[in-house]
């Protein structure tokens, strides 16, 4: 996609969804558009590390709950400080985390280095477990502010923020596919051996790949209190996290920023209508059987099938 | 303060055995053949309700229905390895995709059980549980009381039966050699008319089966629902990567030492900490000696 | 002579209790051809990896171009220019081929390049290799000798000045051999020292200008082809007593 057409577009939606939250008056399409977008992040945020540079990792879970617990933490210490200074923090402490997490973990070969990041995601569940000021065990409640400045509702607010950073980690993301760093990322994830015989820094590179998922991640999870308005351990934590984020681009498609978005969509739509109809169980174990099916037998995702598809229609036409 | 460091060494070392049963499938799948099965704890949960649904239509032992059910899981195991060869490693995706793979299946497994079973507790009766052989009760011990729970003492020694046994096959048997032949070199054995995939099947099929036992005994140890699984997944990976990849003795006494460390934290620390003390050992163990103690280098 | 362009001194490196390689002297001029060679096990690889940075020596000190390399890691070597083949090429298998180029040429030729057009610069390595027809495919499912012709090309365009090339030839046919050798001179030509690992006999002796023979790790025979071919412990090193 041309840079320009790329701007125009992102410029664009942004627009329409600010005139959205003045036109639309059922409350409900923003919170399921908010589900799909927080998806859409999750699984962009993964994509950098697992899709873009071949680092399969199960932690980010952990990421998404810190960004959500900074949250709790700011507003609880600071008696209930603006949200958006939450959403500019959590990214902060998040890739943060990430360059630390990743500092010791990515000398690891890529089965261990998996493993790891699920024990880092079990560390922090703990510590927030046993951590009394942010709620512990027993979660923590928000109360979500009356009036907000611009908007009719809060959970407006909400979709314009959610919508704001999902077209950021668009943007980030497709800067790192395009870039010189793009290339090092797909180097070190086809041969990391050979990558760094041919002069790239591999440990740089993928420490910032781990900067910028935890980043992104963090930034998912800082507007999820005023989401939910009950944070707790368990649902924060929650496996469930890791395994969208993980599924949405292996669905998708993880060689571009395009397949999360992709993913993220049609995931999201499906838990949406599944979960309201049917029930959320069974939602999960739609989601499972995708994302093995997926897996499995279509490891490029949708945009892969749809390339494979495009590259079959051209060799028909030669 | 004594009495109460023996007893959790003790119920330490007890809990550490079945940990071994546990972990002994995934190190023969991830020590021997390289397949990063992470959703072994979910079989072990399989195994689980399988006990737990048996013992509560037909009033069977649940270790006893255990070994009864050996033959499904062995199918199932041998299933799951034909469908993994067929998608990943024949195409060569091991890494990336196979990973992912068996996560999704560990969550397939856990929904599915929710599913059916709901999230409520669930555990079974057998006549032994609730009693406990105090070892003052034999050995003078000067005063201490040291209780060994039966509900304990039955799933270590089942666990050791079960370790010991799978151990002797590995190193005495043709096929079990031949397992541990495929993980060093695969053309080799095919040179000595083996065939890899075969062998790999047997393995993996072996490897769901001891899950089995460990279901049945992991229940008849405290009442398990379907997430029960996740809170192993770390601590058999500790003790497989800990004991030295492959090393099936190397297993049994990394378990033994992470069940201590368990119960030490619970008891001096606190409980909801013990979850972590796997994890964090395990990380520590990759940052220093990924090789495990008693690893092939 | 001029002042050397690599000089290994002193070089050890063990495995556990192992020890692969035993304070090894090695110094190789500016546009030297070396022949690196030695039973099977006697540590040829391993000094290549020493020296490239995929390994760490535990003694010693590898000096590269004037500077002190020892314990850089092996991108910061290929940056300066350092560059090393593998035994079983590794292609950037999601790539095309001249996609492969792209990567050394930003990474470890970055302050080497010129300002022309990437493609332009990466399709003459292409034309040394022979591989220009087929620059847009992909790089996956290559034969033999083309995955080794991509290897030269992908070590060429990160414009070395130091080429390690290991058992490049290993399993080639006689005129692919042949085809090797002619890209490796040229390659020198080009102002590229270089060391050669290989077994094939006639390919080593026709190539270098001087050969270093190591055995279970140590060094034992340091001269020119003729030299070696009479060497006794040369003989005795690949035949037994």
């Amino acid at each position: 996609m041309k840079l320009n057409k790329f701007w125009f577009i992102i410029a664009a939606v942004f627009l329409i969804g600010i005139a959205f939250t003045m036109v639309a008056d059922n409350e409900f399409y923003f919170y399921a558009t908010y589900a799909v977008m927080q998806l859409m992040i999750m699984g962009i945020a993964w994509n950098i590390l697992g899709g873009f540079t071949g680092y399969v990792n199960f932690g980010s879970g952990g990421f998404f709950a810190a960004g959500a617990y900074t949250t709790v933490f700011l507003h609880r210490a600071f008696d209930a400080p603006p949200l958006l200074i939450a959403v500019l923090v959590a990214p902060m402490v998040c890739g943060l985390i990430g360059l630390g997490v990743g500092y010791f973990t990515l000398r690891l070969k890529g089965v261990y280095f998996a493993i790891a990041t699920l024990a880092v995601a079990i560390i922090l569940e703990t510590i927030v477990v046993n951590w009394e000021f942010v709620g512990g065990a027993g979660g923590y409640y928000l109360l979500i502010p009356e009036n907000v400045v611009f908007f009719d509702s809060y959970i407006e607010w909400l979709f314009v923020l959610i919508l704001a950073i999902t077209l950021i980690a668009i943007i980030v993301s497709r800067y790192l596919n395009s870039s010189k760093i793009g290339q090092g990322l797909a180097a070190i994830r086809d041969d990391e051996l050979a990558a760094e015989s041919m002069g790239v820094p591999t440990l740089k590179l993928k420490l910032i790949s781990t900067t910028v998922m935890g980043g992104l991640m963090g930034a998912a999870g800082a507007p999820f209190p005023y989401f939910i308005t009950f944070v707790e351990p368990a649902s924060a934590f929650n496996l469930l996290v890791a395994v969208m984020a993980i599924a949405v681009p292996m669905i998708g498609g993880t060689a571009s920023w395009i397949g999360p978005v992709i993913g993220g969509l049609l995931l999201g739509t499906i838990q949406e209508t599944v979960t309201v109809n049917i029930s959320s169980e069974l939602n999960l174990l739609i989601v499972g059987v995708v994302l093995v099916g997926f897996i499995s037998l279509a490891p490029q995702g949708i945009t892969g099938l749809y390339q494979d598809f495009m590259r079959k229609r051209r060799k028909g036409n030669d | 303060m004594i009495e109460l460091f023996i007893n959790a060494v003790v119920a330490g070392v007890l809990l550490g055995g079945f940990y071994a049963a546990v972990a002994l499938g995934l190190s023969i799948v991830f020590g021997r053949l390289d397949i990063v099965n992470i959703a072994h704890p979910a079989f072990v949960i399989i195994g689980s309700y399988m006990a737990f649904y048996v013992n509560e239509n037909f009033g069977l032992d649940p270790i006893v229905t255990s070994f009864l059910f050996l033959p499904v899981f062995f199918l199932l195991g041998i299933g799951m390895y034909r469908f993994y060869y067929i998608c990943f490693e024949r195409t060569g995706q091991e890494s990336l995709s196979g990973l992912a793979y068996f996560f999704g299946i560990m969550f397939i497994i856990e929904v599915l059980i929710i599913l059916v079973y709901g999230v409520d507790y669930r555990n079974v009766q057998a006549p032994y549980i609730g009693y406990s052989l105090w070892i003052n009760d034999w050995i003078p011990l000067g005063g201490f009381r040291v209780s060994l729970p039966y509900r304990m003492l039955v799933p270590f020694a089942v666990a050791a039966v079960v370790t010991g046994g799978v151990y002797l096959y590995l190193s005495k048997t043709y096929l079990g050699r031949a397992i541990l032949a495929v993980s060093q070199d695969r053309v080799a054995l095919q040179l000595m008319g083996a065939n890899p995939i075969k062998v790999k099947q047997w393995a993996f099929g072996i490897a769901i089966a001891t899950a089995a036992i460990a279901g049945a005994l992991l229940i008849v140890i405290h009442p398990v629902e379907p997430s029960v699984g996740r809170l192993y997944i770390g601590r058999v990976f500790a003790i497989v990567i800990l004991g030295g990849m492959g090393s099936i003795s190397g297993t049994f006494f990394a378990a033994l030492m992470i069940g201590i460390a368990e119960t030490l934290i619970s008891t001096f620390i606190g409980p909801s900490w013990a979850p972590a003390a796997a994890y964090g050992i395990l990380l520590v163990t990759l940052a220093v000696r990924p090789q495990g103690l008693f690893g092939r280098a | 002579m001029t002042e050397p362009i690599l000089s290994v001194t002193n070089l050890t490196k063990r495995f556990g209790g192992f020890v692969a390689l035993d304070g090894v002297n090695v110094s190789l001029g500016d546009k030297e051809r070396l022949g690196l060679i030695g039973p099977n096990g006697s540590g040829k690889t391993t000094l290549i990896n020493c020296i490239s940075g995929a390994l760490f020596n535990e003694q010693g000190k590898v000096n590269f171009a004037g500077s002190d390399v020892t314990g850089t890691t092996a991108s910061r070597r290929a940056k300066l220019g350092i560059i090393r083949t593998f035994q079983i090429p590794r292609p950037f298998r999601s790539m095309t081929i001249i996609e492969n180029l792209l990567i050394p040429m930003e990474y470890a030729a970055s302050g080497r390049m010129e300002s022309r057009n990437l493609r332009d610069q990466a399709m003459e390595s292409l034309e040394i290799v022979g591989l220009q027809d087929r620059a847009d495919e992909n790089s996956a499912n290559l034969t033999q000798i083309d995955m080794r012709r991509l290897e030269l090309a992908r070590a060429l365009s990160a414009k070395p000045s130091l080429l390690l090339s290991d058992e490049t030839m290993a399993g080639l046919s006689s005129s692919e051999v042949d085809e090797v050798l002619d890209m490796l001179f040229a390659l020198n030509e080009r102002g590229v020292a270089v060391i050669m690992i290989e077994h094939i006999m006639r390919a080593v002796m026709k190539y270098s200008e001087r050969i270093v023979v190591l055995d279970a790790g140590k060094k034992i025979a340091d001269g020119s082809p003729d030299e070696i071919v009479n060497n006794r412990d040369v003989e005795r090193a690949y035949l037994g007593e």
